[in-house]
């Protein structure tokens, strides 16, 4: 076979539906790929990055999920065979395997916080004490000016980097009665920071719940956005 | 009569962006924002870190340069089943 676009690889004993149809509507073919199986399409060349794209390339993962946990491979790891694809597959069988031995059962949900503030300018005051007030000076193009933004944007970083931390502190002293693998990614403004919690699928409800209850508790003024349950996407095999 | 060019999107923008920063593949990334039209009236503007592939990790096994602290570290936990 030529060129394939690969979905997700679960163990050998789950291809997929007949009939499924992923990325610009490609047949999606299960693959025996020594103990596993690689759900691909045949595309003759790589897919474009678009959202519609994304959206089908995550429905087949998705409808793995509905069987199985999968390892997701991430949209863009077309192979110009179906060959070279096996052989990589095979040669990180054994990690492949345990890795789907680690997300088996389990979903993964995602938090991101963002600061309502974030997007301003760092001359906004929250800056702490080398902000200058006012930043309509006329010597904005001045090597002090410079400085002083850069100083400025330095703080501001910093003042988010710790406000994340605190803010997944928080998270995770609320469901620590739970047990679960996390991921943390700082994200660009008026993003703060992004967690992924792997969780058990029959954990799920009572996660939900924690979730709830720490977004009725919480104190602070950020936003808070909780999505899922995803295919375990942030804590595959890279 | 309804204008037709008013078309509501059912979708959250936040599981968007969740939905994105998942399934594409890391690689070069693109910060920037994304204006999801229909039919050429724009609906949403949506903030994105936009990830995209270079390079086929499942051949190199390894993340990118920028990104160590992504590296993901599957728990060794056993699994309970499908």
């Amino acid at each position: 076979m030529s060129g394939v676009h690969p979905y997700c690889i679960v163990p050998e004993a789950y291809p997929p539906e007949p009939g499924l149809t992923g990325v610009d509507e490609a047949p999606v073919l299960g693959y025996g790929v020594g103990p596993l199986t690689v759900w691909v399409s045949p595309l003759g060349e790589a897919p474009p990055l678009d959202l519609g794209r994304v959206r089908q390339h995550h429905r087949v993962v998705e409808a793995a999920t509905t069987r199985v946990t999968p390892v997701p491979v991430r949209f863009g790891g077309w192979a110009p065979t179906s060959e070279a694809l096996f052989e990589r597959i095979l040669s990180r069988a054994d990690e492949l395997e345990a890795a789907l031995a680690a997300v088996s059962g389990r979903v993964e949900f995602g938090i991101r916080f963002g600061d309502p503030a974030g997007s301003s300018e760092p001359s906004s005051g929250a800056a702490g004490p080398r902000s200058s007030g006012p930043s309509a000076s006329p010597e904005t193009s001045s090597g002090r000016a410079y400085l002083r933004a850069r100083a400025r944007e330095h703080d501001e970083r910093r003042r988010r980097r710790e406000r994340g931390a605190s803010l997944v502190e928080c998270l995770r002293g609320h469901l620590e009665a739970l047990s679960m693998e996390e991921r943390i990614t700082s994200v660009p403004p008026p993003g703060l920071v992004a967690v992924a919690h792997l969780v058990a699928r029959s954990d799920s409800d009572r996660y939900l719940e924690l979730i709830g209850s720490f977004l009725r508790h919480r104190t602070d003024d950020c936003e808070m956005h909780a999505t899922g349950p995803w295919p375990p996407y942030s804590f595959m095999v890279p | 009569m309804a204008e037709p060019s008013r078309v509501v999107v059912a979708e959250d923008p936040t599981t968007l962006v969740e939905l994105v920063n998942r399934v594409v593949d890391r690689g070069v990334l693109l910060r920037g924002e994304v204006t999801i039209s229909v039919a050429d009236v724009d609906l949403l503007y949506v903030g994105l870190e936009l990830l995209l592939c270079s390079m086929d990790r499942l051949e190199t096994g390894r993340p990118e340069a920028d990104a160590p602290r992504r590296r993901p570290r599957l728990p060794s936990a056993e699994g309970d089943g499908p």
